[in-house]
């Protein structure tokens, strides 16, 4: 009869993807490669986001993107068509890229030729947050059509946010949207975040998006090991 | 939704556990989990009910896994307030201080998500 003992582990359960994501990305910054998370609700605007920029940027910057959702290759296909190369992650039942999940996808893509590899997250808010998938930049959108005190309902993971897009302004006064109210919240729970208010479909605050993934690049080669 | 990834990654390190031990000490086998201990923050995005419903299913196709109990130690928040020192925090009112309502830029404890201990026999 074997005996009943008590074993002390004390470890974090997500240390394993937290391992995987240090691999992932110190094998990035052998590149130098500036690696961006995008995280939001889902409809927020990631997809239109990634098809602006990469319509509008495509010359300048070399990326790429590998884009998560639970069923279908849908975004995958829109981002080709702006002439992107897109690979999707279909998650099946899973709510969420995790690192081992971003490390498998790595071989679909050649990235030692790319400035920029944008990781579009699968929409929610609040999976994604618990799980580092090595980016070195992560970036939530917030649309102005979803409701200005989001930030207060999801802080964890917009207390784990590097920038805000404010996204959909071209919508904002036909929603009513309340923008003190949303700064306000974002104040409330991450304080100095930098946000930038734009729109994919008008253009409107583009420019110092693509600005910030120029200076990301050239950080990204600058950072190289 | 990720309580059922949660509950499998929980189910790996048990059984990576149980490899350690036997490694170290083949005299003494142990060959069935019976309860687990973690500890979840409630601002680790993790609900404890659906880690609890999801468990089961993680251990269900390991023998040693088969009876085990998961016991969640749920973690309150704690913050940091310049003015008011250390409080718990009332996530009904958000990552505020409770008294002034400003904003708790320093957690102490909260998100935790934690394998504490396992009992094997």
């Amino acid at each position: 009869m074997s005996q009943a003992r008590i074993v002390q582990i004390r470890q974090g359960i997500l240390k394993d993807n937290d391992l995987q994501a240090a691999s992932n990305r110190a094998y990035f910054g052998t590149f130098g490669l500036s690696v961006i998370n995008l995280v939001s609700s889902p409809g927020s605007g990631k997809t239109a986001l990634l098809e602006r920029t990469f319509s509008d940027l495509g010359t300048q910057l070399r990326m790429a993107v590998a884009v998560g959702d639970l069923a279908t290759e849908n975004d995958a296909m829109r981002l080709k068509k702006v002439g992107a190369h897109a690979v999707q992650i279909v998650t099946g039942t899973i709510c969420h890229l995790d690192a081992k999940m971003v490390h498998n996808i790595i071989p679909q893509f050649n990235l030692a030729e790319l400035d920029i590899w944008f990781l579009e997250n699968v929409g929610n808010l609040v999976c994604p947050s618990s799980y580092d998938l090595g980016e070195g930049f992560r970036v939530g959108l917030l649309s102005v059509t979803e409701g200005e005190d989001k930030p207060l309902k999801y802080p964890t993971m917009f207390r784990s946010l590097d920038l805000i897009l404010m996204t959909k302004m071209d919508l904002a006064e036909a929603v009513g949207f309340d923008k003190a109210a949303a700064y306000a919240s974002l104040e409330q729970i991450a304080p100095g975040i930098p946000v930038l208010e734009i729109s994919s479909k008008t253009g409107l605050g583009m420019d110092s998006w693509y600005h910030i993934l120029k200076n990301k690049a050239i950080e990204g080669k600058e950072g190289k090991v | 939704m990720h309580e059922i990834d949660i509950a499998q990654r929980i189910v790996d390190l048990c059984l990576d556990t149980l490899d350690t031990l036997a490694q170290e000490d083949p005299h003494t086998p142990t060959s069935r989990v019976k309860t687990v201990k973690i500890r979840v923050g409630i601002l680790s995005s993790v609900v404890p009910q659906a880690l609890e419903n999801a468990f089961p299913q993680a251990c269900a196709e390991f023998e040693m896994m088969q009876d085990a109990r998961l016991e969640i130690e749920t973690v309150s928040a704690r913050g940091q307030c310049p003015q008011h020192g250390e409080l718990e925090l009332d996530l009904n009112k958000g990552i505020c201080c409770p008294v002034c309502n400003k904003p708790i830029l320093e957690l102490i404890c909260g998100e935790e998500l934690e394998l504490d201990e396992i009992e094997c026999e």
